[in-house]
């Protein structure tokens, strides 16, 4: 799927990675969480965040939607400042969040689930519509039933084709393959990976972390609301002592674990 | 109001009751039990709409009159998740603003013109898109000074309902000041009911007699009611209202401004419940400060029978409320018609714990 860019009301700047994240400080009402979490996603580049629960790392996918409070820190989409902005703005300006849970609108066909995507678009939606499908065959065939009635693998199809229809150039996924089976959660993987390489940049939180790890170009390991490791996917996979930490891998059964 | 079903169930503990059967004559007798209860109940429901024919149409009527209420109150209930106690009061001050619109407007239309079969002159139909649109604006109002302010600190359901239960007393405290709380009449004209002689099988001539009014206001609600269904799923406003009130947070995330799709929900809902009000008060011919009062316990039952937060099951849950109330008056005082309707809801939940057409939202 080529994403219209250019569509964007962000042009895209040649010089500034895709989102760039600068010492956020985020979290609930009185409870922060994120206390200065940078990092950056270059243009066509498949970032994953791992680290502990309360690590921050969900935090911070949800303060560049306005689902966590700011109270520090910055973030650039394109190198323009979108610190704080609107949901529909962000999705205007190219944009999309995929949160973990309820991530679908169950009552409605899974064909108003992905036209709701498209609420803040104007113009003819039927072209959109269509590479969307292409890209989910799946749920073209459930595409007049009831977004309720799929399986969680499809309800994850459906939240990723939602995400899509509005063509992001940032996407941005909270836990894609949470509660799926292992079969599943690389099917899942597979094709987040082959949305990324149609040049969507992805920012993706993942429990799987060496599963997303396989399918990604670099990740950041978040402990206590801070930066602790950034390295490319295969060099934090063969790093013996973040694999025992952060990925419960135990040196010999490294390659058994995700079996 | 809330999850009658599932405290019902909890409270008789179906399990346990069907477990208890079952050790005494087995799971084939169980089902014996259940199928021969299932063909009694049905036969003498049956039994009691055919041979009540009158009461089963007049209830179909009435039924109709409540859907239009009930449809709005339930949009209001699964959108914004309030069990909104004042719609019967927008609902007589719809009627009052029409009575208003009859008497002072038009005072010369008062009694002449009026319209085919029916009681009613011309004016009801100038009277009711203004009823109908002052009430949706007094709705939008009373949302953004009490119910947005509760929303936006995090109101529960329960206090958002006694929040609203203030709005109803206050509301019709001001409809009591400002037109008295003697009975009002809507001009009307008597007219001859439309009567119908059924033969039942050769057995009985059962007789019908509908008034024409009824028929007109049963009309409008069909017509009112698939109006609403059509926004719902055909414009993009209607799916974002759906959308919002199936998964708010996801609805914010994904562009879709929450605040407006609850006030559309207020517009339609406040203008539903003033064309419901005007026309079960054009029906009866008469008006009293307390009449949309008194209509909220048959619209309540609807939604909770039509499964909450579904609009069109409301409408299927006043169509059975209304028959059932009226059927009921053949053999008990029409006193007696609020506490059939929760005999019948209670013994519906018992079986369909979410209702009709209720759907479990996960």
């Amino acid at each position: 799927m080529r994403v219209a860019v250019g569509e964007n009301e962000v042009g895209e700047n040649e010089v500034a990675p895709a989102l760039e994240i600068a010492d956020l400080e985020a979290g609930y009402g009185p409870t922060l969480i994120a206390r200065g979490i940078s990092m950056v996603v270059g243009k066509g580049e498949m970032v994953t965040i791992i680290g502990p629960n309360g690590s921050g790392k969900s935090t911070t996918i949800k303060a560049i939607f306005g689902l966590a409070d700011v109270t520090g820190g910055s973030i650039r989409l394109h190198g323009e400042d979108i610190t704080g902005e609107r949901a529909d703005r962000l999705i205007a300006m190219g944009i999309g969040y995929v949160p973990q849970a309820g991530n679908i609108f169950p009552t409605l066909s899974v064909r108003e689930n992905v036209e709701m995507g498209a609420f803040t678009l104007h113009g003819d939606l039927d072209a959109r519509i269509e590479k969307v499908q292409d890209l989910f065959p799946l749920l073209r065939e459930r595409w007049k039933g009831n977004a309720g009635n799929l399986s969680g693998g499809q309800r994850q199809m459906l939240a990723l084709a939602r995400a899509l229809v509005a063509e992001p150039s940032v996407l941005l996924l909270d836990e894609p393959t949470a509660g799926l089976a292992p079969q599943i959660v690389d099917q899942v993987l597979a094709q987040i990976r082959e949305i990324n390489r149609s040049g969507v940049s992805i920012l993706l939180v993942e429990q799987n972390a060496i599963k997303a790890l396989r399918h990604s170009d670099r990740a950041y390991v978040l402990a206590r609301g801070r930066n602790f490791v950034e390295d490319t996917a295969d060099g934090l996979l063969s790093n013996p002592d973040i694999g025992r930490v952060f990925l419960g891998l135990s040196g010999a059964d490294e390659e058994e674990s995700d079996v | 109001m809330f999850n009658v079903g599932d405290r019902l169930s909890t409270i008789f503990n179906r399990n346990a009751i069907r477990d208890a059967v079952i050790s005494v004559v087995g799971e084939r007798g169980l089902m014996a039990i259940e199928r021969s209860t299932l063909i009694a109940v049905g036969g003498f429901a049956i039994w009691a709409l055919v041979t009540q024919l009158d009461l089963t149409v007049n209830g179909l009527l009435v039924g109709s009159v409540y859907a239009l209420g009930a449809v709005g109150l339930s949009l209001v209930y699964g959108n914004l998740h309030l069990p909104n106690i004042a719609h019967g009061d927008y609902m007589t001050l719809g009627a009052f603003i029409a009575l208003f619109v009859f008497g002072s407007l038009v005072p010369e239309a008062w009694n002449d013109n009026s319209v085919g079969p029916f009681t009613f002159s011309y004016t009801l139909f100038i009277a009711l898109p203004i009823g109908v649109l002052f009430v949706a604006v007094f709705a939008v109002i009373v949302d953004q000074l009490v119910y947005r302010t509760m929303r936006r600190r995090g109101a529960l359901p329960g206090v958002m309902a006694l929040a609203s239960l203030g709005v109803a007393i206050a509301l019709r405290g001001f409809i009591q000041y400002i037109w008295g709380t003697e009975v009002e009449h809507f001009p009307r004209e008597s007219k001859q009911f439309f009567i119908w002689t059924v033969d039942l099988l050769h057995l009985q001539d059962v007789i019908v007699r509908v008034p024409p009014d009824m028929i007109f206001v049963a009309v409008a609600a069909i017509v009112l009611t698939f109006a609403t269904y059509l926004f719902l799923n055909m414009t993009k406003w209607g799916k974002a209202m759906r959308a919002a009130a199936d998964n708010e947070d996801l609805a914010r995330v994904t562009g879709i401004d929450v605040e407006r799709t609850n006030l559309l929900t207020w517009v339609i809902g406040g203008g539903m419940a003033a064309a419901a009000g005007i026309l079960f008060a054009a029906g009866q011919g008469q008006l009293l400060t307390i009449s949309g009062w008194k209509i909220l316990i048959p619209l309540f039952a609807a939604v909770v029978a039509g499964g909450i937060g579904n609009p069109y099951g409301a409408f299927a849950g006043a169509i059975f409320v209304g028959v059932i109330g009226e059927v009921s008056t053949a053999w008990l005082d029409p006193s007696y018609k609020p506490a059939v309707f929760f005999a019948a809801i209670i013994v519906l939940l018992l079986v369909r714990p979410n209702g009709l057409f209720g759907q479990s939202r996960s």
